[in-house]
């Protein structure tokens, strides 16, 4: 009911206190014609983009080495996966202070003599944007660690003893027997993180506000300001709207291809 | 025989026992008379900035009405506010006691409020008639009164005065004079003027401040033109001007790094530490600032944004108001009512208005300045001020468009058209 109402509101004019009028099309033009909301739309983008690499990157290098018998690996687990179960706003709030003007980063550079290296983290429209995808990561890759780990936990030992005993260098193990047995994992974790990045909102309301300027601004918060701050609840709904289609596609298109690989390997 | 003297005893302990069950009765009476009066509990979301002095009238109210208590949400910054006290109207679960303001150019405004019905008016005030008008009619939708405002702030600089004196600089007259008073700051190692870019309506009134100088005393009818159609902000020079203020101060040193990333609550933590010399801030913040104990004296002033002291013109904002939610129960809209009318009584007001660091209606009206507002009297006295303009505009888009692109000045995204035109495309989405 609730995605019946909001798809309805996105084709009228309300403004949440009033009745709501019908406009049609008009939201949506007016969402293709505002810089503001192709600015959101392209940040939205490219952050899941890089989100999505960076994340399993690091959760599948995570994976690997923690799959190892080390006697610290549970201990290790819980320690990564930590920050996934930390309320998104609160993590980033304490991230804020870390990249405040005179917040710890600033600070550290300073006493190690990296001055030069100080910004204005958050204020800058050159690294708002990518201030945000460290925090995501960090708080994520954690998820695509545990996804991988129980993708490895599902290799038989046997392969890695037939890959050993055929002369297979650690790398060449993990790319020719490793990642293509881990193809199911990656699937599901692509997928999930993908849909994380491009629904991202708490990290960016609280780190930046979507500024400066528009300069971290994604569909997420478009959504927000447009509906709670502004009151134009008809345009923040087709703004909704725009992104359930978007996660959409994009997520089916990309489980489609990953498990046709899956297929294929 | 019998029957009569039973009847007479018979009646005499009637009697009694009737007597004795109405004395057994009435305290039990009178106790579930006191335990059926219903004490009411108000809600009310107000912005943190005002907790100091709002924490002391609930205080002084509460102890005058003990039947009523106030639970009071402060919100982090002005934005969240709007956020929140939207969502919950839309909802249908607001506070008892809503935070408005004046005029039409915020999305709580008082104008929005009121037309699309969330607000009860407020009838046969006996405090409206001590009113000043000319900030009355921005508490008014038609003839009807829809809020109280418990104090006017003027916007400003706010001066660490030790430093200024340890430094042995003067507070500057004219923008030329800022401009070389930010270099003799930099140089001596400590930020000139304190900006919170973010979240917060700073950077908006400072731009409206300086265009009450250069639009709007220079052409007293803009406002009307613009209402009617017949000036944009973009062909003011005016507004050109202000905000290439903005940008000769940006380009000149005078704020801090990273403007944009710096809230309100963070900018008042920076200026209670001593680290700068001068607050872009309305006194609005006075209570936030004095309940960190600063370790120096400071005053306000206001912001030097002619080219010769005598055609400054300061800005009054009108503070916060209050009103009460038209969809609240009979029993709290009657509290609240009761509450708003403690507070316009002029006691509480100067106690709120003392804390807040603003004037109460009262003290406006009689002109009576307290010793860090000094500075604005004169002006004041010479009629050398107005009410915030971005009040009179007629939605919110317009300021929030002033907000936005007014920061990507200090940022280096935005140019002053941009922002100009910006604002001119949210002025035609129409009224609110």
């Amino acid at each position: 009911m609730p995605i019946g109402f909001g798809g309805y509101y996105a084709f009228t004019s309300w403004d949440g206190l009033t009745h709501a009028t019908w406009v049609g099309l008009k939201n949506f033009r007016a969402i293709a014609a505002d810089a503001t909301a192709r600015a959101a739309l392209w940040n939205t983008l490219e952050l899941a983009s890089a989100f999505v690499v960076a994340s399993n990157a690091i959760g599948l290098a995570l994976a690997l080495e923690l799959n190892r018998t080390l006697k610290t690996r549970h201990v290790l687990r819980s320690i990564f996966f930590a920050p996934v179960a930390i309320s998104p706003l609160a993590m980033a709030l304490i991230w804020r202070w870390i990249f405040d003007n005179e917040g710890a980063l600033n600070r550290v550079l300073r006493d190690v003599g990296l001055s030069s290296l100080n910004r204005a983290w958050l204020g800058d429209p050159s690294t708002a944007l990518w201030t945000i995808l460290v925090v995501l990561v960090w708080q994520f890759s954690g998820l695509a660690m545990v996804l991988y780990l129980t993708g490895l936990q599902q290799i038989p030992r046997e392969i890695y003893e037939a890959a050993a005993v055929d002369g297979a260098s650690s790398w060449r193990c993990v790319r020719s027997v490793v990642l293509p047995l881990l193809a199911p994992a990656v699937t599901v974790s692509a997928t999930i993180t993908l849909v994380i990045g491009l629904r991202v909102f708490d990290q960016v309301l609280a780190l930046t506000g979507g500024g400066p300027v528009s300069a971290s601004e994604t569909l997420g918060t478009q959504v927000y300001e447009q509906t709670f701050y502004l009151g134009r609840y008809g345009y923040g709904a087709a703004f909704a709207v725009l992104l359930t289609v978007l996660v959409a596609v994009l997520a089916l298109t990309q489980l489609v291809f990953l498990r046709l690989r899956e297929q294929r390997i | 025989m019998t029957r009569s003297r039973m009847g007479g005893g018979h009646g005499a302990r009637c009697a009694l026992a009737a007597v004795a069950f109405v004395c057994v009765l009435a305290p039990i009476s009178a106790t579930a008379r006191a335990v059926s009066k219903e004490s009411v509990s108000l809600t009310f979301l107000a912005y943190v900035t005002y907790q100091p002095a709002y924490a002391a009238v609930i205080a002084s109210f509460e102890r005058a009405h003990p039947d009523i208590t106030v639970d009071v949400t402060y919100t982090p910054t002005i934005q969240s506010l709007y956020q929140l006290e939207t969502t919950q109207l839309a909802a249908g679960n607001a506070t008892d006691l809503l935070t408005t303001y004046p005029g039409c150019g915020t999305p709580i405004s008082i104008c929005r409020l009121a037309r699309s019905g969330q607000l009860a008016p407020m009838l046969r005030k006996a405090w409206a008639r001590r009113l000043d008008p000319r900030v009355l009619e921005y508490s008014k939708v038609g003839p009807s009164l829809f809020a109280f405002e418990p104090a006017v702030v003027f916007d400003g600089l706010l001066t660490n005065d030790t430093m200024f004196k340890k430094l042995g600089l003067r507070f500057p007259q004219t923008f030329a004079q800022l401009l070389a008073f930010c270099a003799k700051a930099r140089a001596a190692g400590t930020i000139p003027v304190l900006m919170p870019a973010q979240g917060s309506n700073t950077l908006q009134q400072l731009v409206a401040d300086i265009a009450l100088t250069t639009v709007y005393a220079k052409d007293k009818t803009w406002g009307r033109k613009l209402r009617e159609g017949k000036a944009t902000f973009e062909g003011a020079p005016g507004w050109h001007q202000a905000l290439a203020e903005i940008v000769r101060m940006n380009q000149a040193g005078c704020f801090q790094p990273g403007p944009a990333a710096t809230t309100g609550p963070a900018g008042d933590s920076m200026f209670a530490q001593g680290q700068t010399l001068a607050y872009s801030m309305t006194t609005a913040h006075k209570g936030a600032i004095d309940a960190a104990k600063p370790a120096f004296t400071y005053t306000q002033r206001p912001f030097p944004a002619a080219e010769r002291s005598a055609q400054n013109v300061v800005l009054l904002q009108l503070a916060p108001a209050l009103s009460v939610n038209a969809h609240a129960s009979k029993q709290s809209q009657a509290a609240a009512q009761q509450f708003v009318d403690f507070l316009a009584r002029p006691a509480e007001g100067a106690v709120f208005a003392r804390i807040s660091g603003g004037l109460s209606e009262a003290q406006l009206r009689a002109a009576k300045f307290p010793g860090y507002l000094s500075s604005f009297l004169p002006l004041y006295t010479q009629g050398r001020y107005g009410i915030n303009p971005i009040e009179t505009w007629w939605n919110a888009a317009v300021g929030n468009a002033l907000t936005t692109y007014g920061t990507g000045l200090l940022t280096g995204q935005e140019s002053i058209d941009d922002v100009l035109e910006a604002m001119d495309a949210a002025w035609k989405l129409g009224p609110d």
